[in-house]
């Protein structure tokens, strides 16, 4: 069954369709989670919240619709709430006036030789790093990027859980790469 | 094709997002742009790093029965299969049920009518259970009403004078549950989230 047709038995009163639904996408949500808040117990605590509002709006999902669509929104809405209940002052890098046009600052991103994939793969230490530089940037650059490079979603799917364009989706996920690799390189060996 | 655009296809190319024409246009601009082909190259290596950081979350044990404990509390699923209807029934299923019991409230009170003066007609609707008649009324009654719940809705029907205190607040409760709260209260602008202190930097 498609999670539409999981979505509509379970408004029509199968408890069983929703624990599919469950079953199916939950780590989805809390590695969505977690990714945004930076924190994997967070993350599971989002999920609770998030789980409760999609059967809690069940009613109010349109059929039409995508329900990953619909599903990552209530997700990105609800961690956004708890980020902001959460979150101290001053932390978030903005984004800056003009960038959603794509065409807005010089690249400094090249970065030392030593930044190599298969390196920081197996590094730890940047690992951590990038976990901690993701937590610096606009929400609107973390939920894109997280959305589109962590999730898998397609520019299209991102704009409308952003309510966003679609090149405002490319633009921001390529400045949060672009961001992310100029704070990587700065602690890289 | 500048650098600046040659990056953002770069990064679109990460995300499997974009054309064979822009692949080739890149291609051709990393051949002879140094600069962008470090760039490139770490925005690779970002991605690979962010994938490998978060990519299996780990999950405590008790996760899911916690989430459907709190679900239940809410009464928000359905009750198990087997269960008796038990209140609160989930709000999107007392629509319907209540169409039903109003329906079946004007068939009882023009049953009533129909006995004091009687035509071949009327009795003849007489023998038709009331059940019968909902269950063409509500496809939701039919055939399933152990698993869905909606014995409350035949119940409600067969004595639809004496409403239990569970099914009478269902349809008091109608006009809320046909406006169920929004599912977010987050604000749809990005913006807002911005750390007001650091909205004017930059
Ligand atoms: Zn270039």
């Amino acid at each position: 069954m498609t999670d539409e047709e999981l979505m509509a038995a379970f408004r029509g009163g199968d408890r069983d369709a929703f624990e599919a639904l469950f079953d199916r996408h939950h780590l989805k949500v809390i590695r969505f989670a977690a990714r945004m808040t930076g924190d994997p117990g967070r993350g599971e605590e989002a999920a609770q919240e998030i789980f409760l509002r999609i059967a809690r709006a069940a009613a109010t999902w349109e059929p039409t619709a995508r329900f990953t669509t619909w599903m990552y929104t209530i997700a990105r809405r609800t961690t956004l709430n708890l980020i902001r209940d959460g979150r101290e002052a001053g932390t978030a890098v903005p984004i800056p006036p003009g960038e959603e046009d794509g065409d807005g600052f010089p690249l400094h991103l090249s970065g030392p030789p030593a930044l190599e994939p298969d390196r920081i793969v197996s590094n730890n230490q940047l690992r951590e790093r990038l976990e901690v530089a993701l937590g610096e940037l606009a929400e609107g650059y973390r939920s894109a990027f997280v959305l589109a490079a962590g999730e898998g979603l397609s520019y299209l799917e991102v704009a409308e859980i952003l309510e966003i364009t679609p090149q405002a989706v490319k633009s921001r996920v390529f400045r949060a790469r672009e961001m992310l690799a100029s704070l990587l390189s700065e602690v890289a060996p | 094709m500048n650098c600046n655009e040659s990056l953002q296809i770069a990064s679109a190319r990460i995300d499997g997002q974009v054309t064979l024409g822009e692949v080739r246009a890149l291609d051709a601009h990393l051949a002879s742009c140094e600069a962008c082909r470090g760039a490139d190259r770490a925005m690779r290596t970002v991605n690979a790093g962010f994938i490998a950081a978060g990519a299996g979350p780990s999950v405590r044990s008790g996760f899911k029965s916690a989430l459907f404990d709190r679900l239940d509390a809410e009464a928000l699923l359905p009750p198990r299969k087997g269960r008796l209807l038990s209140f609160p029934v989930w709000r999107w299923a007392a629509v319907p049920l209540a169409a039903a019991a109003g329906l079946a409230l004007f068939m009882l009170v023009g049953r009533e009518a129909g006995e004091m003066r009687p035509t071949g007609q009327q009795v003849a609707r007489q023998d038709v259970p009331v059940e019968t008649i909902i269950s063409v009324t509500s496809p939701l009654t039919h055939g399933a009403a152990g698993e869905n719940g909606v014995r409350g809705a035949a119940a409600v029907a067969r004595g639809a004078s004496v409403l239990s205190p569970e099914e009478a607040e269902i349809v008091a409760n109608l006009d809320l549950l046909e406006h169920p709260a929004a599912p977010e209260d987050a604000p749809a602008d990005l913006d807002e989230m911005l750390t007001p202190s650091a909205k004017g930097q930059g």
